[in-house]
Parts: C-alpha cells; sequence; structure tokens
C-alpha cells in the first residue's frame, strides 16, 4: 500500500472549525454591523494559522493583548517560512465557506451587493461540540483578531508583509 | 677668481638648482660663453627664467611640468667675486627670498638673511634689490621721473631697472619695441638708468663719494663687530672651528661604531630565538584544532535548531490531527441541501465535500502514530547533537588550557633571551642619540663660528670695493664721461661687431644721444624693417654695453642673458614671421643655407670672452649651424631633444611623464 500523507491543514473539519472560530468572535462590530469579507476572513484565516505573525503585529500597533505567542509558534517551519498563498486566493475558503451555508453553520447578509458573513446557531453548537487543546488556542488567537476587526484587507496586507519577506 | 681688471660689476652665475617633487634638476654654468641648445618646448627658456626669478624677477612662466615637479630653486651666483646662493619659493613670488653667504652644498652651515622680493613691504634685512646694489657696490639713488622738470618726482632706481641692460629675452631679440621704446614713460626711466649705468648723471660723482662713505662706515661696524664678537667667544671659552671639526669627526665615528654594534645585536637576537620554533609549531597545532571544533559546534547549533523547528511542527501537527479526529466522530449528515442566498443555486453538502481532504478516523489515527514517531526519531537527533556540542566544548577548553601552557613558555623563553639584549640595545640607542645630539649642538656652534669668518669676508670684501671705488672716483674726476664720449665708443664697438658679423651696408652707425638707442644706416633702429638686421644690432648693442663696462667704469654689470640669439637669422618660428619682412631677410643674406653671418656672430663672442674670468654670457639657441657645432661643443652646458634622440634628456624636468605624453 501506497504510504499515505495527510496535511492536517487541508484537512475538510479543521478548515470549518477555524473559520466558524473566526467568525464567532469577528462577525459584527459594536454596532452589531457584519464586516467579514471573503478577503478579510481570508487575512484571518492566514494570521490564525501564523500565531507569531499575529503577536508581533498587535505588538506594533502597540495593542493591549490578553496573548503571548509561546515557544512552539515561536520556534517552527510555519513561522521561519509562512505560506502566503492563501492571502490572495480565495476560492478555497469560498468552497467551504459555501459548505458551511449548506450546513446552516453561517448565514449571509449583503451589504450593498457584498456578502457578509455572520456564525449561524447551528454553527455555535457544532463549535461546542468540539472540545482540544487545538480549538482552546484557536479561541484565544481569535479572540485577539478583533484588535484588527476595523482594518480593511488592504491595510492587513500592510500590515502582514514585513513578516512575509514581502510576498 | 681671477678678475681681468673689469672696472664695472660682475655677476657669475655657478649653479641654478630646482629643487623637485621627485629630485632635483641642477645646471652648472661656468665663465665666458654658456650656451643651452635644444628643441623648442624642452624648457631652455625656463632656465633663464628661473635664473631672472632668482635675480629678483617678479614672478615665474609656470608651465605644467615645472608646477608638477618643482617646489623651489637655488641659484649660486658670485658677485663681486664672492659667492651667495639665492633660495626662492617658485610658488610664492610674495614670500621673502633667501640670501646664504654660501654655496649651496654649504648652505646648512650658515644663517640665511631674508629679503623682500619687492619694495610692497620691507622685510627685516630690506630689499632683495638693496641686497643686489650692495653686493655689486651699485649706489642705491632715487632718479627724476620727468628729467626735463625741475620739481620732478624722485623714483627709487632699483636693480632690475639696471639688468634690463643685461637681459635679452627671446621677445627683445630683434624687436622693434627694444627697452620698451615704445612705452613713454618706460623708455624715460630706461634712459635715466642708462644715465646712471655710465655716469651721465650730475649726481654721480656725489653718490660716489656717499657710497664709499656708507662702505667705510659699514667696514667700521664689521670690524668693531668682529672684535666684540671675537672677544665674547674668547670669554666664553667657545672652540675654534677646528676644534669643533674633528670633535665632530670623532663623534660621527662613535656613532657608525654604535651603529654596527645594535646591527650585531639584532642579528644574535635572531639566531638564539630560534630554539623556541618548536613551541611555536605546537602553539599553531593547537589554534588550528580549536578552530576545527568551533567550526564543529557551529555547525552543530544549525542542524539541531533545524530538528526544533520539525519538531515543534510536529506537535502542531497531532494537536490539529486530534481534533480532525474529534470532528470526524461527529458524524454530520451529507445529504443536506439549502439555495444559495446570493446566487439562488442549490449548495449541496455532498457535492461540496467531495472537493476537500477528509481522511477519515482510521487514517487519522494512523498518521498521529506515525508523527509521534518521527517525532521521538528527531527528539533523539537533538539530543545526539546537543551531547555533541557537549563533548566539543568540553575538548575546546582542554586544547586552551594547553595553548595557554605553551604561550606561558614561550614568553618566558623568549624574555629569557631576548631581555639581555635589549637591555644591551637600549643603552647603546640611548647613548647614540645623546651623540646625535651633541653633534646637532656643535653644527649649531660652527654656524655661529662661521658668522664671524661671514663678518670677516664682509669686511675683506669692503676693503677691496673701497679701493675700488676710490679709483672709480678718481677715474670719474679726471675724466668725466660725456654723453658724446659714451654713445660714441658703443657706436664703434656695435660697428665693429656688425662689421665683423659680415653683415650688408655697415654704414651710419651711431647711437641717438637722446634716447641711447642704436642708429644703422642712419635709421632709427626701430624703423629697421629686416628682423635679421635687427637681431644682429640689438645683440650688438648689448654686447657693445658689455664691452664698454669691461673697458670703463659703470654700473654695468659684465653679464648677458640672451633668448633664441639666431632669431630672424634661419629658421623663424611662425610666431614671429609677422614681425619681420621675409624678402627682406632673403636680400640682406639671412637664411638657413648661408650661416655665415650667426657663425660670425659666435665667433665674436667667443673672441670677447677669450682668457676672461670676469664675464659670463648665457646663450639660448635652437638652430646651431653644424659648421659650428664641434667648436662650441665647450660651450654647450645643456642640451635637449626633445623625442631623447642620442641619449640626450627631453627636457630641463626630464623626468615629467606629461612630457612622455608629448
Amino acid at each position: 500500500m501506497a504510504l499515505s500523507f495527510i496535511y492536517p491543514d487541508k484537512e475538510l473539519d479543521i478548515q470549518i472549525i477555524r473559520l466558524l472560530i473566526i467568525l464567532k468572535y469577528n462577525s459584527t462590530n459594536r454596532a452589531n454591523n457584519p464586516i467579514l469579507s471573503l478577503d478579510k476572513i481570508s487575512a484571518f484565516v492566514f494570521l490564525i494559522e501564523h500565531p507569531y505573525i499575529l503577536f508581533r503585529i498587535l505588538i506594533d500597533m502597540e495593542k493591549r493583548s490578553s496573548f503571548v505567542a509561546d515557544e512552539i509558534e515561536q520556534n517552527s517551519i510555519s513561522t521561519e517560512f509562512p505560506n502566503t498563498n492563501g492571502l490572495h486566493s480565495f476560492s478555497e475558503t469560498k468552497e467551504v465557506l459555501k459548505l458551511m451555508i449548506a450546513r446552516k453553520f453561517v448565514n449571509v447578509s449583503l451589504v450593498a451587493n457584498m456578502p457578509y458573513y455572520t456564525i449561524a446557531e447551528n454553527g455555535v453548537k457544532y463549535l461546542e461540540s468540539i472540545e482540544t487543546s487545538y480549538t482552546d488556542r484557536l479561541h484565544v488567537i481569535s479572540g485577539n483578531l478583533s484588535h484588527l476587526s476595523s482594518e480593511s484587507y488592504k491595510d492587513l496586507l500592510t500590515l502582514i508583509k514585513p513578516y512575509t519577506y514581502g510576498k | 677668481m681671477a678678475n681681468n681688471g673689469t672696472k664695472s660689476p660682475t655677476i657669475i652665475i655657478n649653479q641654478l638648482r630646482l629643487v623637485g617633487i621627485r629630485k632635483d634638476y641642477t645646471i652648472f654654468f661656468h665663465t665666458g660663453l654658456n650656451i643651452i641648445n635644444g628643441d623648442s618646448d624642452t624648457g631652455k627658456s625656463s632656465i633663464l627664467d628661473l635664473i631672472d626669478y632668482c635675480l629678483g624677477g617678479h614672478d615665474i612662466d609656470m608651465y605644467d611640468e615645472l608646477r608638477s615637479s618643482g617646489k623651489y630653486c637655488l641659484l649660486e651666483v658670485s658677485l663681486n667675486g664672492k659667492i651667495y646662493t639665492i633660495k626662492r619659493d617658485i610658488f610664492e613670488p610674495n614670500q621673502n627670498v633667501e640670501v646664504y653667504s654660501s654655496t649651496i652644498d654649504d648652505m646648512v652651515n650658515v644663517f640665511p638673511k631674508e629679503y623682500s622680493p619687492n619694495f610692497s613691504r620691507r622685510a627685516d634685512e630690506g630689499f632683495i634689490s638693496d641686497f643686489f646694489l650692495d653686493a655689486l657696490s651699485i649706489p642705491k639713488i632715487e632718479i627724476k621721473q620727468a628729467p626735463s622738470k625741475p620739481d620732478s618726482k624722485m623714483i627709487r632706481l632699483s636693480f632690475r631697472d639696471i639688468l634690463k641692460f643685461n637681459i635679452l629675452s627671446q621677445d627683445d631679440v630683434g624687436s622693434k619695441q627694444l627697452l620698451d621704446s615704445a612705452n613713454f614713460a618706460v623708455a624715460v626711466k630706461n634712459q635715466e638708468t642708462f644715465k646712471f649705468i655710465h655716469n651721465l648723471l650730475d649726481i654721480n660723482i656725489a653718490e660716489l663719494n656717499a657710497l664709499i662713505s656708507e662702505k667705510s662706515t659699514a667696514q667700521k661696524a664689521l670690524e668693531q663687530n668682529y672684535k666684540t664678537i671675537s672677544t665674547f667667544f674668547r670669554e666664553t671659552n667657545l672652540k675654534t672651528k677646528e676644534d669643533l671639526n674633528a670633535e665632530r669627526a670623532r663623534m660621527k665615528e662613535s656613532v657608525n661604531l654604535l651603529d654596527e654594534q645594535i646591527e650585531s645585536i639584532n642579528q644574535n637576537m635572531k639566531a638564539d630565538t630560534r630554539g623556541l620554533d618548536e613551541l611555536r609549531n605546537i602553539k599553531g597545532d593547537l589554534e588550528k584544532h580549536i578552530k576545527v571544533d568551533r567550526e564543529k559546534i557551529e555547525n552543530l547549533n544549525i542542524q539541531m535548531r533545524q530538528h526544533i523547528l520539525l519538531k515543534n511542527d510536529y506537535l502542531q501537527d497531532i494537536n490539529k490531527l486530534d481534533t480532525a479526529i474529534r470532528a470526524s466522530r461527529n458524524g454530520l449528515p451529507h445529504d443536506l441541501e439549502t439555495p444559495c442566498p446570493v446566487c439562488d443555486n442549490a449548495l449541496r453538502v455532498s457535492s461540496i465535500s467531495e472537493k476537500f481532504q477528509q481522511s477519515g478516523t482510521e487514517l487519522l489515527e494512523k498518521e498521529i502514530k506515525s508523527v509521534k514517531n518521527r517525532m521521538s526519531g528527531i527528539a533523539k537527533l537533538i539530543d545526539e547533537s546537543r551531547n555533541e556540542i557537549i563533548l566539543s566544548e568540553i575538548k575546546i577548553a582542554e586544547l586552551n588550557s594547553e595553548l595557554e601552557k605553551v604561550n606561558v613558555l614561550l614568553d618566558t623563553g623568549t624574555s629569557e633571551i631576548i631581555s639581555p639584549y635589549l637591555s644591551q640595545r637600549d643603552g647603546y640607542t640611548i647613548a647614540r642619540a645623546q651623540l646625535l645630539e651633541r653633534i646637532d649642538q656643535i653644527e649649531y656652534t660652527l654656524k655661529i663660528r662661521n658668522q664671524l669668518n661671514e663678518i670677516s669676508n664682509q669686511s675683506a670684501k669692503l676693503e677691496l670695493e673701497l679701493a675700488k671705488l676710490h679709483k672709480d672716483l678718481e677715474e670719474l674726476k679726471s675724466s668725466t664721461p660725456t654723453t658724446t664720449k659714451i654713445t660714441a665708443r658703443l657706436a664703434d664697438i656695435l660697428n665693429d661687431f656688425l662689421t665683423k658679423c659680415k653683415m650688408n651696408n655697415v654704414t651710419g652707425i651711431s647711437v641717438n644721444e637722446r634716447t641711447f638707442m642704436p642708429i644703422v644706416r642712419n635709421m632709427e633702429y626701430h624703423r629697421l624693417t629686416s628682423g635679421g638686421v635687427r637681431t644682429l644690432v640689438s645683440v650688438g648693442y648689448f654686447i657693445s654695453l658689455l664691452k664698454n663696462g669691461l673697458e670703463t667704469t659703470t654700473n654695468h654689470p659684465n653679464f648677458l642673458m640672451i633668448d633664441t640669439i639666431g632669431k630672424y637669422l634661419g629658421k623663424t618660428s611662425p610666431r614671429y614671421l609677422g614681425d619681420t619682412n621675409p624678402s627682406e631677410d632673403k636680400r640682406e643674406g639671412f637664411g638657413a643655407s648661408d650661416p655665415t653671418k650667426y657663425l660670425n656672430m659666435y665667433n665674436y663672442i667667443l673672441d670677447l670672452c677669450t682668457d676672461r674670468e670676469d664675464i659670463q654670457i648665457i646663450v639660448v639657441d635652437n638652430d646651431i649651424p653644424p659648421v659650428i657645432q664641434e667648436k662650441l661643443r665647450a660651450n654647450v652646458v645643456k642640451e635637449f631633444s626633445n623625442t631623447g634622440l642620442g641619449g640626450l634628456p627631453i627636457g630641463f624636468i626630464d623626468d615629467s611623464r606629461s612630457f612622455d605624453i608629448q
């Protein structure tokens, strides 16, 4: 039998969980207006996959955050050589979101013909059913993404750029 | 130097030296005729220019080679038989001129006197013009600016005014404007200078008396100075010149001996430390090993860091896989379908799910196991690297301790062997320095001693000058010169010169009694149209002044410099063609094909200089006719060729790169 190779970040369930956790903490602003468009969600996915970069950005912006990148997050291959593909290509995230709509995990509202995504009751319930050390850490990290909720996709790219060798 | 009984001052240039950046450029001169021969643009004229500058000239024509190669110039010159060296900066014409009462070689033994190069400010010792006038026993006088007006303003007559009758520049030879005849004010001053030179001024006798009185006083003062200083030397027990010289020689011998001793110590020291070579080799080996181990640790650290990064990634993967297993156990339904809120198409979970990686619980569990295995392998590698680093560090510490021991042995060995040599060498070096200091002191004392000699020499020179002045005065009183007498004498000499040169139609020769300019064929000099005729007449006129000075009492130094004596006589430079009439020159017999007149001119000068030690003529030529080249061989003091033909130098500055490029 040929040896199979599993890339955990590509597992569908992992991708759903990550998006649900992002949506749980960042779907709306204080005025309860939806703020997560597809491009912004993609940028948040990148940051949640590279927590050390988020940690550095929050320091650069002098934000008081409760989150400190741990030793493993600081010293890993993905930190040294970040994969920026998902930052500029949204098709995969879009497909996962479609699936989540089909499962009624997320709601979509159109603002000026632009779709914005918010977490639905089913999504919250599903999330509550899965509790691991990895999801615990994602909850902490995602909670701190709210410091960047008012930044546009373009601004987020500018903030990320110094840590991705200009990519 | 033999003086042939000249009745006029003498200037004899012995040597000109341009002190340069890379080397010095020297040219020696002798009494009589000196020729500087060579191609155009080889720096011939610059030699005369430098002499003129040292004789108080205003400034110098700074051509590229001179600017890039020279620093200052030295002129060793005999003035009325006494040697002086004039030192002048070529870049700063306003800087004081230094005068040494010595040859160039002995300059270090005397203190210089500083003179101002012009009348704009006065240096401690006065003006260079006054120095030359004093040294040549020429009275310092003032003349009327406008001689016809009784209340005319008086102006100082300088040495440079007199020297105008001694230097024929390239532009002056054969020029219609000889002696600035076209410039009224200057021409008038030149006429007054001419009168002074030939004792035609009313004040000449009075001035001579004043000069005698001035020189007598100066001599008495010098004698008094000599007495005072020599008494002071005697009372202070200052050693004699001979004693000082002997002591200096002894000291120099001791310095040489000490130098030999120091060199011998250096050699012995080298030989004795060879025994330590084995230790030095061991030290080198140890240092090499330490370097290799340090590099190994560095590589291990890099490797270990890469393993740690991978291990951390595996840890994160295990967490993610564990989460994926939990999610897969949830068993969510796959047959759901919802209309798309944006496009109204149906969104089916089953069809979308197909596009993604869903490994299932079993595979995920296997993967966790596999990753854990890989992680423990990596952990092992990390441990191994860490252990190797520790071992290498221990090894380096041991090597360092050995190295320290070897260094101690080397230091001790070296200092034991070298210390006695060093203390001995230090002793010799101190003794040597003390000797050199003492030599400096002796040389300074010698300079002071030489000053006393200088006073004595000056006094002796003044005595000779006074004798001559008394004789001049008597002669002036007995046969007061008149304008008619002087101009007639000059005209006779000029006539003789032109006749011997075989110039055509030598008639109507005289010298104008007002302008003192020559008249040939009853025609004023400036009206002569043939450049060749003007050349012969201008050269002949200056030679007449010189010859007259040899025979009668004048203030005209027996010295003459002529730049391009052959101007208009053979090949005429295109630059000067406009000032002559070539067809006229041809008719007069001036041409490259017939060098007779050229030849006769040189013969006349050679005759004039024969057996005379009190006259000097320096001539620049670029076209000596081949027929007389051999005859003039002994008179050529410097020869240049711009192609370096026959091994000749390419110019006065013979090592300049810009010359090579040309």
